[in-house]
């Protein structure tokens, strides 16, 4: 059993000597040699790097990605509804009922968005 | 009344009820029509709004005369009982959210900014606390409860404008997603031990083997989870903050409508799957109570601000809840109704008049309210009416709340809790009755009298709350036997 | 090595720990929140380990929903941070504590 896993091991143990190594050798490299102004700057070479390291955004995609969480999110329900959509319908038309009025109820929250002008990207 | 409620509810068990007609399903379509009429009429115009939502409430209350009693049924495969249980609770999650949207319009002005959900979001926390008096398995259970909980952070969140409203919010929702991970955690425990999710099932597999820690691990999870919602100590210290922060309207809703949620989820689990870990819950039980007794009753003294002094109270009240229900007897849960129909009634009353009056008196501080007998004596009076009850001073409904609670208590030979819980209610009176020695006793501090009054409606209101204080009190006897008829079906 | 349920409930147990140690200890709002998220990704792992191993489709059923309700948490919980943030310019539950006397 466990030898399916060795190469996985061995792949984990490459990964962390390299990744170990390149942070030794840049520790013990960077202790060496001659320092300056222009040396610790995180281009030596080429235009000066300009703002701040983690840019404000604007709250328009914050609230446009909520709502797109919100209506993506409602497909874990049509999954597993059209998975067994085709056996159920046989027997009666509650599985689509069901669903259409759970989309009904979406679409309101939906136009309600719209309406509001959640959507509007000009604003 | 009754022949509006039989057009619109099919009648007393004659036809079998079907899911269509349940009240939940009718509450989620008012609020869904209030919702697109919001937002698809053609003038801005805050009032039709208010007023559609209130007048939506008293039609359902006064539909809820007709509900078929005497009648239990599940549908959806067991996932919602119908029972007496869930009609008392249902009717008075209708008086809350009917008085808080009455509340809400009142304080229309203040920082809504034309934002009118604010009318509509009640519905939706009231339909999903219709779903939970009713739950019969645990997915409807979670689901409805958290329905109601995101409902509450937007209500406490709304005025955006306001520092305090925002802060209480904030503060609502670590604690709301708190309690939902320790509530889910636990159900999942339970899933994992007793291999259902439906309560009778449940109830079942956990009867075999509840020696199993596991399992006691799983129910004081869930416990911890309801004790969170029911803010009873330890797990209270956001009621005050909360309770001052948000919008007075949801400071009422939160105090009476959302800790009965609590309080009808915990009833149901008591004697669905938990019934066969009585004893072990029982024990956590009366600690939660003898907690909240000391810590609600005991913070409060040292408040100056009524809508802390309130929250403190709802503290303690879950504290009186919890010391009926841990009786575990028949006449324990009736009193334990009783009491809750009292409670529901004095405090609507209390936060309705600080309503009415926080514009006026320019905030909720006691000393605000100083001389308000002067100038507003019929004010004065309903507040007081409601302090005194809440207090359980002997003619009013919260005496005879505490008093059934009590015999109920000492019937089971807990003598101990009784002299402490009549200890804390001895001491509440100093901090019920401190708030009525500003009203009548104490000189306005600028000297300026409260003026202007109250809408006819909004007096309406209070006077019809004071009234079913009282009333409720001076006919015990009666309102419980027709609570025990509601409830065990006769 | 096949995982058992065990392996599971453990996994499980430690994202709850975790979040609830991040609820306890953070001081930034936002940070707190997806403490909260991670001990209900937590139930999640559990409910579907239970699931697999008890044979009953119920708890993944309970997930489904577990998500959806999470989801509509968050936009709401995210909403109201946000707006707090705009009026205090800052997160920090130390720094917005005014409710107190």
């Amino acid at each position: 059993m466990m030898q399916e896993y060795f190469a996985a091991l061995v792949q984990v143990a490459a990964a962390a000597v390299v990744a170990g190594g390149a942070l030794a050798a840049s520790v013990i490299l960077g202790k060496i040699g001659a320092r300056s102004k222009a040396k610790d700057t995180p281009y030596e070479c080429g235009l000066n790097p300009e703002g701040n390291s983690n840019p404000r955004f604007s709250v328009k995609f914050y609230l446009i990605a909520m709502l797109f969480i919100l209506f993506d999110i409602e497909i874990v329900f049509l999954y597993p509804w059209a998975v067994v959509y085709a056996d159920m319908v046989k027997e009666s038309w509650v599985i689509f009922g069901s669903m259409a009025l759970f989309q009904l109820i979406l679409a309101v929250g939906f136009v309600y968005e719209f309406k509001k002008g959640a959507l509007d990207w000009s604003r | 009344m009754n022949t509006v409620a039989t057009t619109l509810f099919l009648q007393k068990s004659q036809e079998p009820m079907q899911w269509w007609n349940l009240p939940e399903v009718w509450w989620i379509f008012v609020g869904i029509l209030l919702l697109l009429l919001e937002m698809l009429r053609p003038r801005r115009n805050s009032a039709s709004i208010a007023k559609a939502s209130i007048f939506a409430f008293a039609v359902m209350l006064i539909a809820s005369l007709g509900w078929p009693t005497g009648l239990e049924t599940t549908f959806f495969g067991g996932a919602y009982q119908w029972d007496g249980l869930a009609i008392f609770f249902k009717r008075i999650f209708l008086i809350a959210g009917l008085a808080t949207t009455w509340m809400m319009r009142k304080c229309e002005a203040q920082g809504i900014q034309g934002r009118d959900e604010f009318y509509i979001l009640p519905w939706f926390a009231v339909a999903a606390m219709g779903f939970v008096s009713s739950v019969g398995d645990f997915v409807t259970g979670f689901v409805s409860i958290e329905l109601l909980t995101v409902c509450s952070y937007i209500m406490v969140a709304f005025y955006r404008s306001d520092r305090f409203s925002l802060e209480a919010g904030a503060k609502y929702l670590v604690i709301g997603a708190l309690s939902t991970a320790f509530l889910v955690f636990g159900i999942t425990i339970l899933f994992g031990t007793g291999g259902s999710l439906r309560f009778d099932q449940l109830a079942n597999s956990l009867a075999s083997g509840h020696q199993d820690p596991a399992v006691t691990m799983g129910v004081v999870l869930v416990l911890v989870g309801v004790g969170f919602k029911l803010a009873a100590a330890p797990f209270h210290w956001w009621a005050p903050d909360v309770y001052h922060g948000a919008p007075t309207p949801v400071s009422a809703f939160l105090a009476v409508a959302s800790k009965a949620a609590a309080v009808v989820f915990l009833l149901r689990l008591l004697i669905g799957p938990f019934a066969p870990l009585w004893t072990q819950c029982q024990q956590v039980l009366l600690a939660l109570a003898g907690a909240s007794l000391l810590v609600g009753n005991l913070g409060a003294l040292s408040q100056r601000d009524v809508k802390r002094v309130m929250g403190y109270s709802s503290v303690s009240h879950a504290g009186f809840i919890l010391l009926g229900i841990s009786a575990g007897s028949q006449p324990a849960m009736l009193s334990v109704c009783y009491y809750l129909l009292a409670y529901t009634l004095a405090t609507l009353l209390v936060f309705g008049v600080i309503c009415g009056m926080i514009d006026k008196t320019g905030g909720s501080l006691m000393r605000q309210f100083n001389g308000l007998a002067q100038s507003r004596p019929g004010v004065a009076w309903l507040m007081t009416i409601g302090m005194l009850s809440l207090a359980g001073i002997p003619p009013l409904s919260g005496f005879f709340g505490k008093w059934f609670i009590f015999a109920s208590v000492w019937q089971e030979g807990m003598y101990v809790m009784v002299f402490l819980a009549g200890f804390t209610a001895v001491a509440s009176l100093f901090y019920y009755l401190a708030i009525v020695r500003h009203m009548f006793f104490e000189k306005p501090a600028d000297g300026r009298a409260i003026s202007s009054g109250l809408s006819f409606g909004y007096q309406l209101l209070l006077v019809v709350l004071a009234v079913a204080t009282v009333a409720v009190g001076l006919v015990p006897g009666a309102v419980q036997r027709a609570i025990y008829a509601l409830i065990f079906n006769l | 090595m096949i995982p058992t349920l065990d392996h599971y409930l453990v996994l499980s147990a430690l994202v709850f720990c975790i979040g609830l140690a991040g609820v306890v200890m953070r001081r930034s709002l936002i940070v707190i929140y997806m403490s909260l998220e991670l001990m209900l990704t937590a139930s999640i792992i559990a409910l579907a380990a239970f699931s697999r191993f008890n044979q009953s489709l119920d708890g993944q059923v309970l997930v489904f929903f577990i998500i959806t309700v999470a989801a509509a948490e968050v936009a709401v919980g995210l909403a109201i941070i946000v707006a707090l943030f705009r009026q205090r310019k800052t997160s920090h539950t130390d720094e917005i504590a005014w409710l107190k006397f």
